[in-house]
């Protein structure tokens, strides 16, 4: 089966700060894969070099049979939400999708209308973008990202800050949303609430990866949940 | 669709999630509450019911129809199977995969075969009462 990406031996450095060590991670069609991990273990580092917004001090970085570097081919590949998606004042909610069809061609009309109606906010199209609640803020940031129909969705904390019956509506939607054969990466520390739709995961602590597996695998080897798992992992490395 | 509904309320998250859905399929089966030849959910219905990834579904299908559960009607989905040996295998298998079970956790307590027997009867007679 075709990788849907390929990451080997990934490394990142800031000034004073070695943000990922060796990190190898692959995704093949049809997962949805969680990358849990305390704050500031190295995700939304992780993302941003997979988004091509970043470049990684040594490694590599492959998406689908083709494309070997992340460069702009890449980035049209990616469906990109990160933590907090920054609107520009003037935008209303409509000018955000306006904004999705004018640059992405994979942008679809049918899908970003079924979006409106998933996360109810066909209320909220005049209103401006900036002013919404965080958790309307964070449905809008995750319909945008999804009214593009591509290969590789990348989440970053679609969960934070979001009430429960929200917390629903983000699950469905990434379920009922990834097309067929595309995946999505998931970073997140909420693990109890996002584990049963994950197919596999990696734990990174510290910018290693220190566990990786697919969940059903994780599930029957240890007779524990996601979550236990990713405390007793966690506990031991003494991230907490 | 209520029934596959529910399912999705119950998941135990320690177990494998594809077995505890082909158990479910199962027992639902022998229960009758799915007949021989019933269509089930298409692997994207039955994911959004569940809310579970369509990979997970995909393999509970998969192992379902290898298994001779399940058959895959091109271009119409997925049936139940009508086949009557298969129908009475699934039962029996429910049956012994309870009896040993509940047998193992009987005999760890340490009872015979016999006084398992006993405490069985003892414990039925009190339940069912008049029955």
């Amino acid at each position: 089966m075709t990788k849907i990406l390929d990451i080997k031996n990934v490394e990142m450095k800031f000034p004073g700060c070695h943000a990922l060590q060796g990190v190898d991670m692959t995704i093949e069609p049809g997962q949805i894969v969680g990358l849990l991990g305390p704050n500031a273990s190295g995700k939304t580092t992780l993302l941003k070099i997979i988004a091509g917004l970043l470049q990684p001090a040594a490694g590599s970085v492959q998406y689908g049979a083709d494309i070997t570097e992340a460069c702009p081919e890449a980035r049209k590949l990616i469906g990109f939400c990160p933590d907090y998606m920054k609107f520009p004042r003037w935008m209303r909610v409509k000018d955000v999708f306006a904004f999705y069809k004018d640059m992405y061609p994979d942008y679809s009309q049918a899908r970003a209308e079924e979006l409106m109606g998933l996360l109810e906010l066909n209320p909220v199209l005049t209103s401006s973008a900036k002013s919404l609640s965080k958790g309307m803020h964070e449905r809008l940031a995750l319909a945008a990202t999804f009214s593009r129909e591509t290969s590789l969705y990348l989440l970053d904390e679609p969960l934070d800050g979001i009430d429960p019956v929200g917390k629903t509506k983000v699950i469905d939607t990434i379920i009922s949303m990834q097309p067929d054969g595309a995946s999505t990466l998931i970073s997140t520390h909420l693990v109890k609430d996002i584990e049963r739709i994950l197919t596999n995961v990696y734990f990174l602590s510290k910018g290693k990866i220190v566990f990786s597996g697919d969940c059903d695998t994780i599930r029957e080897e240890r007779n524990k949940t996601i979550e236990q798992a990713y405390l007793e992992v966690f506990i031991n490395e003494g991230s907490y | 669709m209520q029934m596959y509904e529910e399912w999705g309320q119950s998941f135990d998250d320690r177990m494998p999630i594809y077995r505890q859905i082909i158990l479910r399929f199962r027992r639902a089966f022998v229960r009758g509450d799915i007949k021989p030849g019933d269509r089930i959910p298409s692997i994207r219905e039955l994911s959004g019911f569940l809310r579970v990834n369509t990979n997970t579904i995909q393999r509970v299908y998969r192992e379902m129809e290898r298994d001779g559960v399940i058959n895959s009607k091109r271009g119409t989905g997925y049936y139940f199977t009508e086949d009557t040996e298969m129908t009475e295998k699934m039962q029996k298998d429910l049956t012994s995969e309870s009896m040993q079970r509940f047998v193992d956790e009987m005999s760890a307590l340490g009872f015979s075969k016999n006084e398992i027997l006993e405490e069985l009867k003892s414990y039925l007679k009190g339940v069912v009462g008049n029955d």
